[in-house]
């Protein structure tokens, strides 16, 4: 059947999870007519595990879609619960917001955020097949009912749905998440297509009923005040409101002894599962084998939403048999009567092999194919989103004949996340951590907008309105900096005193407003007092609270100076690495001195530049000085 | 292992005399690839005269024979097969051991070159590069980057010193050590990692965490510098010692050249000025090899050729690692002998008093008494000095025993010892030493911990680099390997 549309469609996203949501917005707000397919209409930005968006790393994620001009951040200002910042007695780098979101008040707010686009029509359908013409480029898609879409590019955001199944002990179902349908049909029209599919796993907890649990035997965790929002277009005080508190208790030997007991009917070591796990999220079993000397694992109680009962019992995923469970979970204090409403599970699905993207996130061999989220292999919301977002700004451009935005791992955990899910052989899901970033001190979530924003400006997401008040922003900055750098100081009576009182030594010479602020126990606010120039950093161009940003751009950028110009020279290192582009018809297996591993790898990834290429496992330093001579030879 | 080398095809199989070329008793000709067990096939038949080396198992060894293509021998033969990845290379490598001499090993060698040549050999044969055993042998995992610089060092060793250190290089323990000293720093490493990852896991234990961490640091940073330590020593221990012989002119400076080499290396004669150019001499002493140079005696010359001679004594002497003045004990204070000294205070230095066997016990208590009120007056007083004979020997076990204690190397070194002998090992231990530094200065100023996490990252990346390893993944992997991550 031919599509009964009155406009030809330019984009097809498949899904409406997290990457399909960003895909959809991005690109029907950069002007293009999309159709977004998904199993239910009823789960669109579904978050069928954890109840919470950001975290260490992900936080950063979330700020660095919402500087692009992503949704995320603005949907979970709009939808938390509960918000802290973490990691805040650490440096600024490593600051992460995490909220805990009301999962269907989430759900609700991105699919009226899809629903108010003119550009987006949301259609629930099984897509079974992607249309290629005879030179592999995309041109459309046929569903399960047979309706045909046409579009030249489609963005594949096929989550954990592809021929998925679910385990709970001997129990298997043939489903998505959460009982879900699955799709199989898309699987086999992938591997049809040559592209090469593996099995990953991954795991949730049980969701209990939370009145049957007893609070008073768990420590309490409450919010942060103020909260402080994700999205840099959020007033903070539209982020304060009542918050919904967490709860915490711990695992014991009872708890581990079942375990042990029963492992043998857990489907992972009686070797039923064929996917490979995460290690960074491992199941309550899983803790229990393989971190034997731990007496004791945290459990989280979080809710799932405002409106339910429902509680998601943090750090026990478990595929143990429903009877284990129960057991199990009713030897945590606390939860000693507790009923299960959803048993714990463990889910296999397809997702792409490494090797077949290219940095724009295109499958290697196609034209206007692209993917997103955790087909890619990745794990999480935040990486899915920040994917979507990603390959519908190279989709939109592709349709445009430009070439898409690019973000390195020196700009943005994005750029991180992209430039390893193209170049690593991925053995797990991978997840987003700090320590993946080189540049981690620059790359913080307090200067996302700085690091990002531009860049949307210039793809066509952030208004010129936003991007405006950033540059002023950046120019109160710069001129403050430079202020203090200057402000020369002698010492005082009053000076000692507050410098005292803050807990550090008196100057006995001439120092800076600057060269102050660098002592760890001293603030912008300590320096107040003797600070009688300095302006006010409020203005007309920006709303009121940028004032705070901006003091704590200051303070971040002074302080921390050494450490950051000792990073942005390594930054200058390895863009130099970058720039050198390999030309895209090398023959590496007639390269004389690399080795046959390189050599393989390198035909295989095809790396874009020398720098993408000293990255990828198995080509070792003395092949890219091989590389490197070649091109030389070759120049 | 020079990284910028353009090194040639590694799919290649290689083939060479390790050997010296020489006629010894025995040859050996080696070949390694994928191709060594069948392109020496050809070349070789067993005790049967059957070609039968492709059902050899790994680690044999068989008596059999060199043949050529009519089938005419060329040598017995004992052939030795390893079978990837058993083997030095790591890949298959074939060894054939024939009689010694060019000839034979020669034309073995080229015999196999010429089998490769032959049809049914899927890649190319050739003659391998100087070290490309060993660099194969580092590509494919057998050995890491200090080994194999070790094989060279063992190869090119002078010195029992030398031999030994390398040998004990070889056997991994500078491997085994930085190996440790890696993990011991990557543990913290993933420990602070994962503790910032997941707060609400690690946070407690974090905040308990600075004075364990402090002391590991700086744990480290002491081995490093220990490590260092021995470097000045073991690059002179590795290399010998640079000995320039200065002094006047018929001060007997050839003379005991050539009393050290036990042969007429240096034209003595009573002329001044007979010495013109730089001759050198090596002399082991004690598991420490002394390179000593004779050079021109200083004076104001008008011969050109002459003058160049004392440019070059007073370069050699800047050069060296100790300096030996030698003076006539006739006239140990003759003219310029003052101006010499005051050019030499940076060096280490030995006064030598020469010609003991033509003068009395009177004459030579004088002369020291000159040298050492010279001495004291140009503020060298604690310039030791020897006096010798080149014509009876005396003294010149002493002035060598004293070569050694003034560069404070004359211990005998104790078999468990290891010293850092490489520029290049060097180099990123200071870089590393300077990072760990750097980190130790920020804990003790209670800086966060992702700042200077980047330092002990920096130091990690330093002691890989002198493994030859890349660093990737590791950090990653022991922060899901040994902490149990959660939320």
């Amino acid at each position: 059947m031919g599509a009964p549309f009155e406009k030809p469609f330019d984009l097809i996203v498949v899904g409406a999870g997290h990457a399909g949501c960003e895909a959809a917005l991005c690109g029907a707000r950069l002007g293009w007519r999309v159709i977004v397919f998904c199993l239910s209409t009823d789960h669109v930005a579904f978050m069928p595990c954890n109840p919470h968006i950001g975290g260490s790393s992900k936080g950063h994620l979330v700020r660095e879609i919402d500087a692009l001009g992503g949704e995320m951040g603005q949907a979970i200002d709009h939808t938390f619960l509960q918000s802290r910042m973490l990691n805040l007695s650490k440096g600024p780098a490593v600051h992460s917001l995490r909220a805990q979101a009301d999962k269907q008040a989430y759900s609700a707010y991105m699919r009226r955020a899809l629903e108010k686009e003119e550009n987006i029509f949301l259609k629930q359908a099984e897509v079974t097949k992607i249309l290629t013409d005879e030179e592999n480029r995309v041109t459309g898609a046929e569903t399960a009912t047979g309706l045909r879409v046409s579009a030249r590019a489609l963005i594949l955001c096929a989550g954990t749905y592809l021929s998925s199944r679910c385990l709970t002990g001997e129990t298997i179902t043939a489903s998505g998440p959460n009982g879900l349908q699955m799709s199989g049909a898309l699987s086999k029209n992938l591997e049809k297509m040559g592209i090469r599919l593996r099995r990953f796993k991954t795991g949730t907890p049980a969701r209990m009923d939370g009145k049957s649990l007893d609070y008073s035997k768990m420590q309490i965790q409450e919010g942060d005040v103020p909260v402080r929002p994700f999205s840099f277009d959020t007033d903070p005080k539209a982020v304060q409101k009542e918050q919904v508190p967490c709860y915490l208790t711990y695992t014991n030997k009872i708890t581990h002894d079942i375990i042990k007991e029963n492992i043998h009917r857990s489907p992972i070591y009686a070797g039923v599962i064929e996917g490979i796990g995460p290690r960074y999220c491992p199941s309550i079993e899983d803790k229990v084998v393989r971190f034997a000397d731990k007496e004791r694992h945290q459990v989280f109680v979080e809710p799932e939403g405002a409106h339910t009962d429902e509680v998601y019992i943090d750090g026990m995923s478990s595929s143990m048999p429903e009877d284990v469970q129960w057991k199990m979970y009713r030897s945590v204090p606390g939860l000693e009567n507790c009923r299960i409403v959803k048993a714990a599970y463990a889910i296999e699905y397809d997702c792409l092999e490494s090797g077949q993207l290219t940095p724009r996130l295109e499958i290697r061999g196609f034209s206007g194919l692209y993917c997103a989220g955790q087909l890619n292999g990745s794990s999480g919301y935040e990486e899915a989103a920040a994917q979507g977002l990603f390959a519908a700004l190279q989709a939109a451009a592709f349709l445009k004949g430009e070439e898409g935005i690019r973000i390195d791992r020196s700009e943005g955990y994005i750029g991180v996340l992209v430039d390893d899910l193209v170049h690593k052989e991925l053995t797990e899901p991978y997840r987003m951590m700090t320590s993946r970033a080189e540049y981690r001190l620059l790359l913080r979530q307090d200067n996302a907008d700085t690091r990002l924003r531009e860049k949307g400006f210039r793809a066509g997401l952030v208004s010129r309105e936003k991007i405006e008040r950033l540059r002023k922003k950046e120019e109160v900055i710069a001129s403050e900096i430079r202020r203090m750098k200057e402000t020369v100081i002698s010492p005082s009576g009053e000076l000692n005193a507050i410098l005292e009182e803050a807990g550090t030594t008196p100057v006995t010479g001439q120092t800076t407003l600057a060269a102050l602020l660098t002592r760890p126990q001293v603030t912008l606010q300590t320096l107040h007092a003797i600070d009688s120039t300095r302006p006010s950093y409020a203005s007309d161009a920006y709303p009121a609270h940028v004032a705070d940003e901006i003091a704590e751009q200051i303070e971040i950028r002074i302080k921390y100076e050494g450490y950051l110009l000792r990073q942005e020279r390594q930054v200058v290192q390895f863009r130099k690495q970058e720039e050198r582009v390999l030309p895209k018809n090398i023959d590496y297996q007639s390269i004389r001195g690399l080795r046959l591993e390189a050599a393989e790898k390198l035909s295989r990834l095809q790396p874009e530049t020398v720098g993408a290429a000293s990255r990828i496992a198995g080509v070792n330093p003395a092949d890219i000085a091989v590389l490197l001579v070649y091109l030389e030879k070759r120049a | 292992m020079k990284s910028g080398d353009v090194t040639p095809g590694v799919h290649d199989t290689i083939v060479a005399i390790s050997t010296a070329m020489s006629d010894a008793g025995i040859g050996i000709v080696r070949i390694s690839g994928p191709d060594a067990v069948a392109v020496a096939d050809r070349i070789v038949v067993n005790a049967r005269r059957e070609h039968d080396l492709r059902e050899r198992k790994t680690a044999t060894i068989r008596f059999g024979y060199v043949v050529n293509g009519e089938g005419g021998v060329l040598d017995q033969a004992l052939v030795s097969v390893f079978l990837a990845p058993h083997s030095y290379t790591g890949e298959d490598t074939v060894e054939i051991n024939v009689h010694g001499g060019h000839l034979v090993t020669e034309e073995t060698l080229s015999l196999l070159l010429k089998s490769g040549k032959q049809k049914g050999v899927r890649g190319t044969v050739r003659v391998a590069q100087p070290g490309e055993f060993t660099r194969r042998a580092f590509f494919n995992g057998k050995m890491d980057l200090t080994q194999a610089e070790a094989v060279q060092d063992l190869i090119s060793a002078n010195s029992r010193f030398a031999m030994k250190n390398a040998a004990e290089q070889l056997s991994g323990r500078l491997k085994e050590r930085l190996q440790s000293m890696r993990e011991a720093l990557l543990h913290e490493t993933a420990f602070l990692e994962a503790a910032l990852d997941d707060p609400d896991v690690y946070g407690e234990e974090l905040s308990s965490h600075g004075e364990k961490l402090k002391a590991v640091i700086g744990d480290l940073r002491q081995k490093t510098k220990e490590m260092l330590s021995t470097y000045e020593e073991g690059a002179l221990r590795k290399n010998g010692i640079r000995c320039a012989i200065i002094g006047p002119v018929n001060a007997g400076k050839s003379s005991l050249l050539n009393a050290l080499s036990g042969r007429e290396k240096a034209i003595v004669s009573a002329l001044p000025g007979t010495t013109r150019d730089i001759i050198e001499v090596s002399v082991q002493m004690r598991e420490v090899l002394l390179h000593f140079s004779d050079t021109a005696g200083l004076r104001k010359t008008a011969d050109p050729v002459e003058h160049e001679g004392v440019l070059r004594a007073r370069e050699e002497a800047k050069e060296a690692d100790i300096v030996l003045l030698l003076l006539d004990m006739e006239k140990p204070g003759e003219e310029g002998v003052k101006e010499t000294l005051r050019t030499l205070k940076e060096k280490p230095l030995i006064a030598v008093l020469t010609k003991a066997d033509l003068y009395d016990e009177q004459k030579r208590e004088a002369a020291q008494r000159v040298l050492k009120r010279m001495l004291e007056e140009e503020g060298l007083s604690r310039t030791p000095s020897e006096v010798i004979s080149s014509v009876t020997g005396e003294g010149m076990d002493e002035l060598k025993e004293r070569i050694l204690q003034r560069l404070r190397i004359d211990r005998i070194v104790p078999r468990e010892d290891f010293y850092l002998t490489s520029a290049r090992h060097k180099e990123a231990l200071s870089e590393a030493e300077e990072s760990l530094r750097l980190a130790e200065d920020a804990i003790a100023q209670k800086t966060p911990e992702d700042l200077y996490l980047s330092d002990l990252m920096d130091a990690y990346r330093a002691f890989s680099a002198i493994l030859g390893e890349a660093v990737e993944e590791d950090l990653i992997d022991k922060i899901f390997r040994d902490f149990c991550m959660g939320k």
